[in-house]
């Protein structure tokens, strides 16, 4: 008895199928996240990450994206990593222990959030950093549409670190996810991803020590 | 300096120019003879108001529209105050270069009289010896008011002589200072040329002799005795010289004109003092009106910074540091730019400058403004990449440079020391073991790091207390301990022992016992 299935109607649109409007991704190291995201880290883009509390994993599901591009070009002209207002101090023998090179970590402390905006601004669309990371709020949708446009003329990355209470405001970045501690895993829940539908991905912290051990 | 500096901002009334003569003729195919040196073709420019430009430059503003509306005078610091120049209300009252000053009061007297300056003539000369260097690499400056430019390789790109020399004129015209030119194939001739006719000279190699002969000796500028001297003989034109005998000439009229007709007709060689850029640049501009505004300063900049880039491509220069100074009436403002890269692009200095300028409040308004290059480096051509953005079609600048270039501009911004880069240090008490240096330009490779226990990303600066959370069980520790011991003779006595441990909230932190207190618990980084 022959059947038929929704995939063999030709005029079927299905929503996986959206073409994927990322030419470019660096895969995060994670493979459930990378099928989740369809193959990593879009590049070039403006990436949202939503969490309330510092030392969750946020920085380790980053590892993948900055590594893997410095990795590749082992000379001079190596990219830097531009890290705006951290809220703590990065620790070199840490980045190295992920395989990264500590030289190639600007660290700025930016007082105000105009200030911070111009210098994301301008790192973005330098061209000179493979990636800007900043801890920002309350930032308007105008401010967020000038730093997309800045990473895609600059071709690089910007991540940055909101509050989960600004979720609800729209926002014109590439990717958003928010992350939420759970007592043994931590709950990423993609909110938006352009050409992808929204979903939930959980990741145990063995997969993330799993990763580090592999960069050993 | 200051007159130097006026060149190109402020214009006089433009005198017309005559057209520059078409070349007749293509200039002949050289003979195998002298295709083994390369034939020359020099362009002299002669000042005749040089004086009176420079004394233009140098009088303040509100003097100059005075000046423009009067007939006014240069005069020579000697004892009768001989005429140099004057203007031309002066000359149609009569006054002519060379008139006492008597004689000149007699003949306008509401003449207007400025002494001469000859350090501002000096350096007005050296400016356009400067600016002359995009015609051509071999410029040569013949004091007092002459400047020769060998452009024989010049043509090709100028479009042939005559574009060249409308070029020039129209480069110059600015200036105001009565410039003549001729294009001769030796460097006397050419001077010769110039400082005879006011109309731009073209001369071909054949027709050089014929040229110079009908030249008449009074427009040589040679000492007055020489040329008495020649008159008495009955030689009024070079052609009438060049007919006599050399030996018996020097003998009577002394070897230098001699010297300088075999230099003319390419007999002998004259050598030149070559002009190069200076070491350091400066510039001054006075500004017409007070500026109160950063932002009106800012486009009041731009000029001179096209002037800076000229000259700085144009001598294949570059710069590492500039200075601009905004003078007021009292006190001076200062902003010192620093550079990562040395650059010729000033498009990039405007920038860093606007970044200054956002910050600085103008504690009072400016009325003049200095632009200091302390030293001007010898610019190395790159090769650039055969790679092109395919967005912009423009050339992708090496990643090192794109890295000095971000730099410069968040230092303009927020300060020389406030980016930093992270680098690691010998030492076992992981505070100690990083420090902040300056980013540089050089990256280092990385490091493989010593077989350590799992560090955290987030490092606090100073241990947080947590005796009490600890106490309360709000850690779960995760890890063997590790122990870090320092002596004091290390910098600080530090006997930890750490382990990782996870909040309840899923937080994993890196946190320690103080061994020297056993029940004290710190939180030292997060596991980010």
């Amino acid at each position: 008895m022959n059947t038929v299935t929704l995939a063999d109607i030709p005029l079927l649109w299905r929503a996986e199928s959206l073409a994927p409007l990322q030419a470019q991704c660096v895969s995060t190291g994670h493979d459930t996240l990378d099928r989740a995201l369809g193959g990593g880290w879009p590049q070039p883009s403006l990436i949202e990450l939503l969490c309330d509390d510092h030392g969750i994993g946020e920085l380790r599901l980053l590892i993948g994206l900055l590594r893997n591009a410095q990795g590749t070009s082992d000379t001079a002209s190596r990219k830097v990593v531009l890290w705006l207002s951290p809220p703590f101090e990065l620790h070199a023998i840490a980045l190295s222990q992920c395989g990264l090179a500590p030289n190639d970590h600007w660290v700025c402390s930016v007082a105000t959030p105009s200030d911070l905006q111009w210098a994301m601004t301008q790192a973005l669309r330098s061209g000179a950093c493979l990636a800007v990371i900043a801890w920002a709020r309350q930032l308007k949708p105008a401010a967020l549409r000038t730093l997309k446009l800045a990473a895609m003329t600059g071709r690089s990355v910007g991540v940055l670190f909101r509050p989960t209470s600004e979720a609800r405001i729209a926002s014109p970045a590439t990717l958003r996810i928010a992350l939420r501690p759970q007592p043994d895993a931590l709950e990423l829940s993609i909110l938006k991803m352009q050409g992808r539908r929204p979903s939930v991905v959980c990741m145990v912290p063995a997969d993330a020590d799993r990763s580090t051990s592999e960069a050993k | 300096m200051a007159a130097a500096a006026q060149l190109m901002l402020f214009e006089m009334p433009v005198r017309p120019i005559a057209p520059a003569p078409q070349p007749i003729e293509s200039p002949p195919t050289p003979s195998p003879a002298s295709s083994r040196r390369r034939s020359q073709a020099w362009l002299a420019l002669h000042f005749t108001d040089l004086s009176l430009a420079a004394a233009y430059n140098a009088a303040p503003l509100d003097r100059r529209a005075s000046l423009d509306a009067s007939a006014w005078a240069v005069i020579d610091d000697d004892r009768l105050k001989h005429v140099v120049a004057c203007n031309e209300r002066a000359w149609n009252y009569g006054v002519r270069p060379g008139h006492r000053m008597n004689a000149a009061i007699a003949l306008c007297s509401s003449l207007t009289l400025i002494s001469r300056d000859m350090a501002a003539e000096t350096s007005l000369l050296e400016r356009i010896a400067s600016e002359c260097l995009k015609y051509t690499s071999a410029v040569s400056v013949q004091p007092p008011n002459e400047v020769l430019l060998e452009v024989r390789g010049s043509f090709r790109l100028f479009g042939g002589p005559a574009a060249l020399i409308e070029r020039i004129q129209a480069d110059l015209c600015g200036l105001n200072a009565g410039l003549q030119l001729a294009l001769a194939p030796t460097a006397r001739s050419a001077q010769w040329l110039a400082r005879s006719s006011t109309t731009p000279r073209v001369c071909f190699p054949r027709e050089l002799s014929e040229a110079l002969g009908s030249l008449p000796i009074t427009s040589l500028q040679w000492p007055l005795p020489v040329e008495l001297q020649l008159t008495r003989f009955g030689v009024m034109t070079l052609g009438d010289l060049m007919r006599l005998s050399r030996k018996d000439l020097a003998r009577r009229i002394g070897g230098g004109p001699v010297r300088e007709l075999q230099q003319a007709m390419g007999r002998t060689t004259w050598l030149h003092r070559g002009w190069s850029t200076p070491p350091s640049y400066h510039d001054r501009v006075l500004l017409d009106f007070e500026i109160e505004t950063t932002s009106l300063l800012e486009k009041m900049l731009e000029r001179p910074l096209a002037r800076l880039k000229r000259t700085l491509i144009g001598a294949a220069r570059t710069i590492d540091e500039l200075t601009i100074t905004l003078k007021h009436r009292e006190g001076c403002t200062p902003i010192a730019i620093r550079l990562q890269q040395a650059t010729a692009d000033t498009a990039h200095l405007s920038t860093l400058l606007h970044e200054h300028l956002d910050r600085l409040a103008l504690r009072a308004p400016v009325r003049e403004v200095a632009i200091d290059a302390p030293r001007l480096l010898v610019a190395h051509a790159r090769n650039h990449s055969l790679a092109m953005d395919p967005a912009t079609r423009a050339d992708v600048p090496a990643a090192s440079e794109l890295k000095a270039r971000l730099l410069e501009q968040l230092q303009s911004r927020f300060g020389v020391n406030a980016i930093r880069a992270l680098a690691m240090r010998a030492h076992h008490v992981p505070e100690r073991a990083q420090w902040a240096e300056a980013p540089s330009q050089a990256s280092a490779a990385i490091a493989t790091p010593t077989r350590l226990p799992r560090r955290p990303l987030w490092l606090f600066r100073e241990p947080k207390p947590a005796t009490r959370e600890y106490l309360q069980g709000a850690f779960r520790i995760e890890s063997s301990p590790e122990t870090i011991e320092a002596e004091a003779w290390e910098g600080a006595s530090v006997r930890r022992a750490y382990y990782r441990a996870r909040t309840r909230e899923g937080v994993e932190c890196w946190i320690y016992r103080d061994l020297q207190s056993p029940h004290d618990w710190f939180v030292h980084g997060l596991f980010g």
